[in-house]
């Protein structure tokens, strides 16, 4: 027993040693400046359109010599780590990138990712630069944490005008998770729906994972809702699509938001032809870079949702290196408070923080039968709307 | 046996009190680390006391994990006291979880209570998702001022852990260990000379659960948020079955082996290779349980007494 004791000090401190010899390299001081990522690149999302964006604009930085960092031309290394979608790697990713490889700072991953990662960012004092969370979601911390995203409210009021273009009898479906991102976007529909003359004649709330959805599209039958708004998890949304055709439900307006922006809203083909989709880039937006983005990347990405991904990862990495550079230092503190004097524009428009947030514009897309999304809101640059043929 | 007690209780009392003593002097980084092996190994050894040494093979660490995560965070979050009676409460928490449990499962056995512990488990995460006072789906964030960090966080983890290790030893050591290894080994028989089954296994889960669940405080404290996806995932389930199976179910080094292994020299180094890391870890369980299903630490232990066979040793089962 004695030497088993021993061998377990002995195993604990080999540990220690190697992590000891690991723990070197440092952001600040050295040529290079890290910058660091944990994001789910395989398992149920993948968010490789996001880390080519990271990439690109890093590889643009490093291309023209590096970024200016006090008057001295300093190669960028982005550190991009898989973390499978699963919280407790993100986090144990996180603080290596902070404490281990001393990141000067982050940028972020998606969604309720976002949210677990910011708390690390405060926490660590280290800078996050992240987008694909709504802005209204992020809760309050302590200052590290930088949004960009779009704006829920932007995109629920063009919804509502693209709706009220449509002959329908304004009778809405709402139906939505009940977390925290279906609570606050119903709270939101709600109110607006009201102001826009839409009556919400059926309302659900269903745990993320549900599969059944026979019941709500019975309620929705019932009280003749010809206007659906859909808040779900992708595989959600996918079942309710199938059940809605298979029930014989057919509204004339319906949008998906968290699903249909996802990739795999292609896999329901025909079906999910017609139905509506928020935005934060289009190819026809008119955004800064936006004909680069499809020059680039529309060979790889086919659809607007796609690019509009890597056009969000460009834009997050650019306010960062811009910040590094502003602030003349790779001090996360003295990054920090650059961040917040942000003044730039990039693939997604101007950024000026207010209160760590910074919303970027709403489009409102439709998906084609061919897989593609068509800019129906704002007029400008956009297309006439089709009928909902995906479930007719 | 006392003689051994007596040496390995000396030498983890040794252990942790130089491990209190050489914190302070660790670099950040070294800190985190340890303070994440530390928090693997409370919830592995915790796992091998029901299931290595009672025999009760549980899938629900997650349940107890999620029930002190969320007891230490609840109570920063919404009142005054401090981290160390939340992590007092993260384990009554875990433990009365563990308690109300064990009234359906310990009805159950063998691969029946298996499945049910891990039923628990989801019906926990399920739960709190569900529940809008813990924040639903997005969880809780912990208020940041008031949480340990850095040394005081690895002094916390070196301590659930070394409850975790004392609890263990004395399990393998005591009467008590004894009678839970023979309700393992042969339910009937023990059962006849008199043991009392339930009394045992309530026991030895609800200890389990206690330890556990403060586990799940210090992972809190360094998650610096609980959610469902967080600390009520399924993965602490699968990582303690994985860790202490690597090093070796049933003895008190084994856990200690198998987090190491299996955290360090899988998770971490191959931080870049995820999916490889899984596929490693999965064949790993594989091997372990078709070549070697006492575990890699007794391996070794085999292969060091044949390179001296004058000493021997009878091996814990």
């Amino acid at each position: 027993m004695v030497r088993k004791m021993v061998a377990a000090a002995l195993a604990a401190v080999t540990a220690a040693g190697l992590t000891a010899c690991g723990g070197g390299s440092s952001g600040d001081g050295a040529d290079e400046v890290v910058i660091g990522a944990s994001m789910m690149l395989s398992g149920q999302v993948n968010l490789e359109t996001i880390r080519d964006g990271y990439q690109w604009a890093v590889d643009e930085a490093n291309a023209a010599g590096g970024i200016d960092v006090g008057g001295t031309k300093r190669k960028v290394t982005l550190k991009i780590l898989d973390n499978r979608g699963d919280t407790s790697t993100m986090v144990q990713q996180v603080r290596g990138l902070a404490l281990e490889d001393k990141a000067t700072a982050l940028l972020g991953s998606c969604c309720q990712q976002n949210i677990d990662m910011s708390a690390q960012a405060d926490s660590l004092q280290i800078p996050l630069v992240m987008g694909a969370l709504p802005i209204e979601l992020r809760p309050e911390g302590k200052g590290y944490v930088w949004d960009s995203f779009q704006s829920l409210d932007a995109g629920a009021n063009g919804f509502f005008e693209v709706a009220a273009s449509t002959d329908t009898n304004k009778k809405v479906l709402l139906i939505t998770n009940n977390d925290a991102q279906g609570e606050s976007t119903a709270e939101l529909y709600t109110g607006l729906s009201a102001k826009a003359g839409f009556t919400i004649a059926a309302k659900s709330a269903a745990p993320a994972g549900t599969t059944d959805y026979a019941d709500a599209i019975g309620k929705a039958k019932s009280a003749g809702a010809e206007v659906l708004i859909a808040v779900m998890t992708p595989p959600d949304c996918f079942a309710m699509w199938k059940q809605m055709k298979a029930l014989g439900y057919a509204p004339k307006v319906a949008i998906g938001i968290q699903c249909a922006q996802t990739p795999g809203w292609t896999s329901l083909g025909e079906l999910g032809a017609g139905t509506l989709v928020q935005m934060n880039w289009t190819r026809t937006s008119g955004l800064p870079k936006a004909d680069e983005v499809v020059s680039k990347y529309a060979a790889k990405y086919p659809n607007d949702n796609d690019l509009s991904s890597v056009a969000i990862g460009y834009h997050e990495a650019s306010i960062l290196l811009a910040a590094i550079t502003k602030a003349g230092s790779t001090d996360r503190k003295k990054v920090n408070e650059a961040l917040a004097r942000t003044d730039i524009s990039s693939a997604l428009g101007s950024v000026k923080y207010t209160d760590n947030k910074s919303a970027t514009p709403s489009f409102i897309g439709q998906w084609n039968a061919d897989g593609s999304i068509t800019q129906v809101w704002p007029k400008q640059g956009g297309s006439a709307l089709q009928a909902l043929s995906g479930l007719s | 046996m006392t003689v051994h007690k007596g040496v390995s209780a000396a030498a983890l009392a040794a252990t942790l009190v130089a491990g209190l003593a050489v914190a302070p002097g660790l670099d950040p980084s070294t800190q985190d680390l340890g303070t994440t092996l530390l928090a693997y190994l409370a919830v592995a050894q915790a796992w091998n006391i029901l299931s290595g040494f009672a025999g009760q093979v549980s899938l629900g660490a997650a349940a107890f994990v999620a029930a002190g995560g969320y007891g230490a965070g609840l109570t920063l979050a919404h009142s005054s006291v401090g981290w160390p009676v939340a992590v007092v409460i993260a384990g009554a928490a875990a433990g009365a979880i563990g308690a109300l449990l064990a009234v359906p499962l310990l009805r159950l056995r063998g691969d029946y209570f298996a499945i049910g512990t891990l039923a628990a488990a989801i019906a926990v995460q399920a739960l709190l998702t569900n529940w809008d006072w813990a924040g639903g789906a997005a969880g809780v964030t912990l208020p940041i001022d008031r949480i340990p960090t850095g040394t005081a966080l690895f002094q916390l983890a070196i301590v659930v852990a070394g409850a975790a290790m004392a609890l263990a030893t004395y399990v393998r050591y005591s009467a008590f260990g004894l009678r839970l290894a023979a309700l393992r080994d042969n339910e009937p028989a023990a059962a006849g000379l008199g043991v009392a089954v339930y009394q045992h296994r309530f026991a030895a889960l609800v200890a389990s659960s206690v330890l556990t669940g403060m586990a799940g405080a210090v992972v809190a404290y360094q998650y610096v948020a609980v959610s469902p996806s967080s600390v009520a995932s399924v993965n602490w389930s699968l990582n303690a079955v994985l860790m202490t199976l690597v090093g070796g179910a049933g003895s008190i080094v084994g856990p200690v082996f198998g987090v190491t292994v299996v955290y360090y020299g899988l998770t971490r180094m191959l931080e870049g290779f995820q999916v490889l890391s899984l596929l490693v870890e999965g064949a790993l369980l594989v091997l372990i349980v078709k070549f070697a299903p006492t575990g890699v630490w007794a391996l070794i232990v085999r292969a060091a007494r044949a390179v001296r066979p004058s000493r021997r040793e009878v091996e814990p089962a």
